[in-house]
């Protein structure tokens, strides 16, 4: 429990910084810095017994489903690490402590985010499962987004290095999940114990490259190196934590921790000793020539990265002992030097060599924590990187008969590596602390200087008791390999061939030094490729490939949008056609010849359509279907079907004659390939549907179900009419619904061309030039000015549409007529002919003609013709009946007997008609209120007096109460 | 209360309230109280029938108590009650953002609103084809209008070709559901029960409904018209299409493949490309786009590869992690929706060149954006990681490797887009749109730019204090809450997995609605 402790309770920390540093402004870090102190002395106390090699776990159900649990465990590795982890993020938050002016007010996020990080970094070392241990891995890189990217002031930065671990993440949870599949369990303890599962499986290359991939991305190995030199834009306490000491090691971790699992497979070794002592030697060349001090530094991290991880690939006891000591003496030299650098910059303004040099005068303790940790870095003795150094060689020179080719390359880089990080660690110190001074420092305050001074030190005092190493290395390279190197660290093991290895280096690094005017020449003339560059490229590269993936979506052509239904619809016939086990044959069910009457006249009138040129014929034509269907209805015998195909097509014409006046009278015409195309589509489609309906659903009998309808329908429902009983009763929720979607249709009528401009309205212009490429042509296309309201459809006053006297007196007969029969229809539906429907486009007939007869302006000033009331009334009704169901018991939309007075019984399913009925009547009246001509007033709306003057010329209380909140 | 009333009342509430709205409508806070009563109402029957279904169980009922076979049926399981509460909170969430921003001005909006969601649940609880295709007409006609309920120039150009793709799906529907009751002479689901496995006629008409589903589900290649139209919406509308309207879609698809499909694996290296490829395409249509809701709309196309990616393996695991996936997912996209829309109210605009710096100026809404679309991308410990964890690895475990794959390297793109909008819109130097942050009319409609901005001191803070507050708050709620489901996603894991087992083995599904 300690350790989830441990961990909460740096978390916990995290979430308190932001408010403490209210009252203690920026020396809350180091009461942070105490903090992780204290727990690294905890830790340091568990050293005794994990580097003997016990091992301290603790576990906490989290997805015990998906076989996760947040388990955690410390053996001499994770030991390292989580003393690094903290005592190095004791230093650097005392540092940040005194690098943040006290009135930064971006003091409380730096503190929260490394204390955030520290956390996310220790569970990371300590997690027990893999996928614990990747939540971790993701953390780390999320913290570091924010940390390098700030306000937005390291934005570049910040993305490139989130995009690169991101991706080097996600690679590593492809390898875990595989990992954990191999296995058959998540949990870190029982995979090291035994490994065979996962390299036994078939994907193990495939798990070692995702993992490889995930290390030297974080890890900033070629070629993915570039991220961390660019990640220096943030603060040096961050560099110094997360792009020095720890979280570019997670990498290293992780190959420390999976070295049990691969560490026999070849493509692991080959791989990381190239990679790794290739980048070392890369990252120590490229160091040598920058001039900032923090790309130096960067650089050098880079190549002191890949030093440990080829290493790490070696696999031998020793080799994994000796990067245990130099993890730890790297940690040590680089804070320290990337915090002098902090404090140099501070100091001065500045960070290029070309502006620095004799700083030691004035900052003496800057001069030394820089001197000591530049020498140890560089390798000389006695300090802790030469003890490094010499294991590191000495590591290579024992594994050289196994590694043969490998190991001498590996030789010749690392001494390649060697004496550029000589070099530079020289020019770091000289260019900065010795020399002519070229920028005048301010006074460092000795609180800012104690942290690298102390990182400094440590590496004297580690270096010169370097045996009390003895049990770390060895406990580590026990954790990693099972073996004891029985290691004991020394400065002095006699004139061993590592020591004259070291003499080489020192030999030519300060041949380095000596010609380095002639160096920095030639360095000059070579240029490369920077790999940020590159990654901008594929960034850019992958943004237009987005474009163009995307830009389908930008088309305004609906038919661009329906080809490819229709063309998958095509597909699906047409394997099925091709599959050939449908029975394609006629239809063995009775069938009449007057059938294939109605099949050509059908045919006939889809001629039509697409002949016409006039939308109106079009309309017309495709009218004419609805009639024939409905003639087929009544051949069938199906009168309730026809009588409502009638009226419906009726109303149609009705309501496309009154919105058609609006439109140009011709259709665009497209030209001749997108005629090709649409036919094409169109007759394969139309082709198939038609077979399909042919093959499918002709050549049966009665359905069970619509048998049951006939047989049953009487007894059960009372009603005779079984379209009617159907409809109300058996079905009544569909019909329900499809009742809704009118009263939308005509809600929606109602809300829109409310938006219709309210200006004084024009006569129609003579003629609308219609752009050929418009495909909707009821608006106007103005990009220009895209949130302007649609305008285009105009309304014009004027009298009824048939000016006629007889007609307006015939038609209040009429009317009075059409509305008794409609309620006839509607009473009477459940036993005969009629219903809700039927009834309802009885009554829009009526008021439609009403329409007709006496113009808009009456229908418009009608107390009874309203949409609203009438739709929302019949919506009521019709949901109301089924609650009413429900809550007598009967059950929702239950059917039953109203008795009314008078000892009348009635199918209670009639108070479900009317509704329909209203919603019909509502929506024929809207179509004819706010679709027909001259909509001019709408009923005074409450809130209208709210209205700003920008929104006076909208109408209507869209925009009424435009703005102010009350 | 029986589950006849809690499996009725998800589609009559809101279908009461809407025609309640409509008569109420000059009177907003009427409408507002029906609306949120009832979508309380929807989502406490969500929680009783979660509580009903818990062990694998499922429930039916019979609407109108017609003998047997002749009526139409309710159903629920596990997975429907999951969806349907989940979908409830995700509504009321948007509806309160759509207040906030005064988006429910228009005297139609909440009745539009409360249709929708009547479609939605009826969608989910029915347990026949054609009352489906009734529910999903009645759930797009209300679409139709909210989509096009600004009234702007952009809003009916979008509009027709929404209206034009989806009639032409629901065409689609109508003729598959034909030609399926043409074979077998039913439209109950569990009468159709495997009927497509060995029978190529049935399962013709099977496939048109597939395909029709699928449009509205906008799986590639039938995806363009979703980043088209949902763009355009306002911002709260958006944000309940997004929840709602194609999870709906895919809820249909998991119950199709079930149910009508018996999960018949031949199936199933068609439905593994399609849930690569559309995972792919949308992905680069939104690393492609240069506006929030645009790389959100394209994202959304993206996400549906994830959400049917269970549809290719069809194990326990896999539908398990599809249905944890889907069940976060509508919170997050939500949510991020929200946050758009927020930007877009405050600044008068969502395209990323224009924005920068709201994370010195709106620091929360920062925040709220920040964990959803870390959520989106599946970086832990969000309730997305956990998703995306569970389907990759069921994806692995039955060497579905290039499924797996896709699936993570598609996840790189997600993070990078979101790191697109996130350097966009909050980082960088403030814009003088986002320093000036503008007034803002209802319905999005700006006020022109000419007119002078009170300036009072004394009363402006307070009036954008307020509007701001309920802006951001929805997002920021939601975002905390990805973050907690990550956490305790064992909680819903468990919940989830009867739900999944029931989809894989339908039998308690069938004989409820066979005894109903």
């Amino acid at each position: 429990m300690s350790l989830l402790a441990a961990l909460a309770a740096v978390f916990g920390l995290a979430a308190v910084l932001p408010v403490l540093v209210r009252p203690l402004g920026r020396d809350a870090g180091y009461l942070a810095a105490a903090v992780l102190l204290g727990m690294a002395g905890w830790f340091g106390l568990q050293g005794r017994a994990v580097l003997a090699g016990d091992t301290v776990t603790t576990e906490l159900a989290w997805l015990p489903a998906a076989d996760v649990s947040l388990a955690l465990r410390l053996d001499a590795l994770s030991w390292l690490f989580a003393l690094i982890v903290l005592g190095i993020g004791a230093a650097v938050l005392a540092y940040a402590a005194r690098y943040f002016s006290a009135d930064s007010p971006a003091i409380a996020r730096y503190l929260a985010l490394l204390t955030f990080f520290a956390g996310a970094m220790l569970g990371l070392v300590l997690a027990d499962d893999i996928i614990v241990l990747f939540v971790f891995w993701e953390l780390t890189s999320i913290s570091s987004f924010f940390l390098i990217g700030g306000l937005g002031e390291g934005k570049p930065g910040a993305t490139r290095a989130l995009l690169v671990t991101g991706l080097g993440g996600l690679a590593l949870l492809a390898g875990l999940i595989l990992m954990s599949v191999a296995a058959g369990t998540s949990s870190l303890g029982a995979i090291l114990a035994d490994p065979a599962p996962v390299t036994a499986a078939p994907v193990a290359p495939a798990i070692v490259l995702l993992l490889l991939l995930g290390a030297t991305t974080k890890s900033a190995q070629l070629p993915f190196h570039f991220w961390l030199p660019g990640a220096m834009v943030a603060p040096t306490p961050v560099s110094t934590y997360l792009h020095a000491a720890t979280m570019v090691k997670a990498g290293i971790y992780l190959l420390f921790r999976f070295t049990p699992v691969f560490a026999g497979v070849p493509l692991w070794r080959t791989s990381l000793v190239l990679v790794g002592f290739g980048t070392a030697a890369f990252g120590a060349v490229v160091a040598l020539k920058q001039d900032d001090l923090k790309a130096l530094l960067a650089y050098s991290t880079v190549s002191q990265l890949g030093l440990l991880t080829g290493l790490i690939g070696i696999g031998s006891p020793l080799a994994l002992a000796t990067a245990a000591i130099y993890t730890l003496s790297h940690a040590l030299y680089k804070a320290a030097l990337f915090m002098t650098v902090g404090i140099v910059e501070h100091e001065t303004g500045t960070r290029d060599l070309r502006r620095l040099g004799g700083l030691r005068g004035r900052l003496p303790l800057v001069a030394a924590a820089g001197g000591l940790a530049a020498i140890s870095m560089a390798g000389l003795p006695p300090l802790l990187g030469f003890v490094a150094k010499e294991e590191v060689f000495a590591s290579l020179l024992e594994s050289r008969a196994e590694l043969a080719t490998l190991g001498i390359v590996a030789l010749v880089l690392m001494v390649v590596a060697s004496i550029g990080t000589f070099a530079y660690s020289a020019r770091y110190y000289l260019g900065t602390f010795e020399g002519p001074e070229r920028t005048r420092p301010h006074r460092a305050p000795l609180g800012f200087v104690l942290p690298p001074l102390l990182l400094g030190a440590g590496g004297v005092v580690l270096g010169l008791a370097v045996p009390w190493l003895d049990p770390l290395a060895n406990g580590v390279a026990m954790a990693t390999t099972g073996i004891d190197p029985e290691l004991h660290l020394g400065l002095w093991h006699g004139a061993t061939p590592a020591l004259l290895l070291s003499l080489l280096v020192v030999a030519s690094g300060l041949a380095l030094i000596a010609l380095r005017n002639a160096v920095e020449r030639a360095q000059g003339r070579v240029a490369l490729r920077r790999g940020d560059a590159v990654f901008d490229g594929l960034y850019a590269a992958t943004l237009a490939l987005g474009k163009r993936f995307g830009s389908p979506a930008n088309s305004l052509s609906p038919a661009s949008y329906l080809a490819p239904i229709l063309g998958t619809l095509v597909l699906v016939a047409a394997v099925a056609v091709a599959r050939g086990q449908i029975d394609l044959a006629g239809p063995p069910a009775p069938s009449f010849a007057a059938d294939w009457v109605v099949v050509v006249l059908v045919a006939a009138c889809i001629a039509g359509v697409v002949q016409a040129r006039t939308r109106l014929g079009a309309v017309a034509a495709l009218g004419m279907t609805g009639f024939v269907v409905a003639g087929w209805f009544v051949l069938l015998g199906a009168p309730d079907l026809a009588l409502t195909q009638l009226l419906v097509e009726t109303l149609t014409i009705a309501v496309v004659i009154v919105v058609f006046r609006r439109l140009p009278s011709t259709f665009a015409r497209g030209g001749p390939r997108r005629k090709i195309v649409a036919a094409v589509i169109a007759a394969a489609v139309g082709g198939f549907a038609g077979l399909a309906t042919f093959a499918l659903t002709g050549r049966r009998e009665l359905s069970d179900i619509g048998a049951r309808f006939l047989a049953e329908g009487e007894s059960v429902t009372g009603g005779s009419n079984v379209v009617n009983t159907i409809l109300v009763d058996f079905r009544a929720l569909d019909t329900l619904g499809e009742t809704t979607v009118l009263a939308v249709a005509a809600l929606g009528i109602y809300a829109l061309v409310r938006l219709v401009r309210h200006d004084p309205i024009p006569r129609p212009e003579p003629t609308v030039p219609v752009e050929p490429d418009e495909p909707p042509d009821v608006f106007e296309a103005r990009e220009d000015d895209p949130e302007e309201a649609i305008v285009h459809l105009r309304m014009w006053s004027g009298p009824g549409t048939i000016d006629s006297l007889i007609l307006q007196t015939v038609a209040n007969g009429l009317g009075v007529m059409m509305l008794v029969a409609s309620l006839w229809l509607l009473v009477r539906g459940h036993n005969a002919v009629g219903g809700g429907f039927i009834g309802g486009l009885t009554a829009g007939a009526a008021v439609v003609t009403f329409y007709l007869s006496h113009g808009h302006e009456r229908v418009w000033q009608s107390r009874w013709l309203r949409v609203t009331p009438m739709v929302g009334a019949g919506l009521l009704v019709s949901a109301g009946y089924g609650l009413a169901g429900m809550l007598t018991g009967a059950g929702f939309l239950a059917g039953g007997k109203l008795s009314l007075p008078g000892g009348i019984d009635v199918a209670a399913s009639l108070v479900f008609d009317i509704g329909v009925y209203l919603v019909v009547v509502g929506m024929v009246t809207t179509i004819v209120r706010h679709l027909g001509q001259g909509l001019a007033e709408d009923e005074p709306e409450p809130d209208r007096r709210d209205r700003e003057p920008a929104a006076s010329v909208l109408t209507g209380p869209v925009v009424g109460d435009q703005g102010v909140v009350r | 209360m029986s589950p006849a009333v809690l499996l009725v009342l998800p589609f009559a509430l809101p279908l009461t309230a809407a025609a309640l709205t409509v008569l109420w409508r000059h009177h907003r806070e009427a409408q507002r109280i029906t609306t949120f009563a009832s979508v309380a109402g929807v989502a406490a029957c969500g929680i009783g029938l979660v509580r009903a279904t818990r062990d694998g169980v499922a429930v039916a009922t019979d609407i109108g108590a017609w003998p047997r076979g002749l009526s139409i049926v309710y159903a629920v399981d596990g997975y429907a009650a999951l969806l349907l509460t989940t979908m409830a909170i995700v509504a009321a969430v948007a509806l309160a953002f759509a207040a906030g921003r005064g988006e429910d001005r228009h005297p139609m909006f909440l009745p539009m609103a409360n249709v929708l969601l009547s479609g939605v649940f009826g969608s989910l609880v029915t347990a026949d084809l054609f009352n489906l295709f009734v529910a999903y007409e009645v759930m797009l006609i209300a679409s139709y209008v909210l989509l096009t309920l600004r009234g702007g120039r952009r809003q009916v150009r979008a509009g027709v070709i929404y209206v034009a793709v989806n009639l032409l799906a629901s065409t689609a529907f109508l003729l598959g559901t034909g030609l399926l009751y043409g074979v077998t002479g039913t439209v109950n689901l569990a009468a159709l029960n495997a009927v497509v496995p060995g029978d190529p006629a049935a399962t013709v008409g099977a496939g048109v409904v597939a395909v029709a589903v699928a449009v509205k589900a906008s799986l590639v290649p039938l995806h363009g018209w979703l980043p088209r139209a949902y763009v355009e919406a306002g911002p709260a509308v958006t944000a309940l299409f997004a929840g709602l309207l194609t999870k709906v879609g895919v809820y249909t698809l998991f119950r199709l493949y079930s149910v009508v499909f018996a999960g018949d694996p031949v199936w199933q290296p068609l439905l593994v490309a399609i849930a690569a490829i559309t995972m792919v395409v949308g992905v680069l249509g939104a690393v492609g786009r240069g506006d929030v809701r645009g790389i959100l709309a394209f994202h959304m196309v993206s996400q549906v590869g994830y959400l049917v990616l269970p549809l290719g393996v069809w194990t326990t695991a896999a539908v398990t992690g599809g249905i944890v996936y889907l069940l976060q997912y509508i919170f997050v996209k939500g949510s991020l929706f929200l946050a758009a829309g927020a930007v877009e109210t405050l600044t008068g605009t969502g395209a990323l060149d224009r924005l920068g710096g709201m994370v010195r100026t709106r620091p929360v809404l920062a925040t709220g954006f920040l964990l959803s679309a870390l959520a989106l991308a599946g970086i832990p410990p969000t309730s997305g990681f956990v998703g995306k964890y569970l389907l990759i690895r069921s994806a692995f475990e039955t060497d579905a490797w290039l499924l797996g794959a896709t699936a993570v390297v598609v996840s790189f793109f997600t993070l990078l887009s979101m790191i697109k909008i996130w350097n966009g819109v909050f980082w960088g130097e403030p814009t003088e749109l986002v320093t000036h942050e503008r007034t803002q009319g209802p319905l999005g409609l700006e006020v022109p730019a000419a007119t002078p901005r009170p300036t009072s001191p004394s009363t402006q803070p307070l009036v954008e204090r307020r509007r701001a507050l309920e802006l951001i708050a929805p997002c920021v709620v939601i975002g905390v809450a990805t973050l907690v489901l990550g956490v305790a996603a064992q909680w819903l894991i468990a919940l989830v997995e009867p739900a999944a087992a029931g989809l894989i083995d339908p039998s308690a599904y069938l004989e409820a609605v066979r005894a109903a």
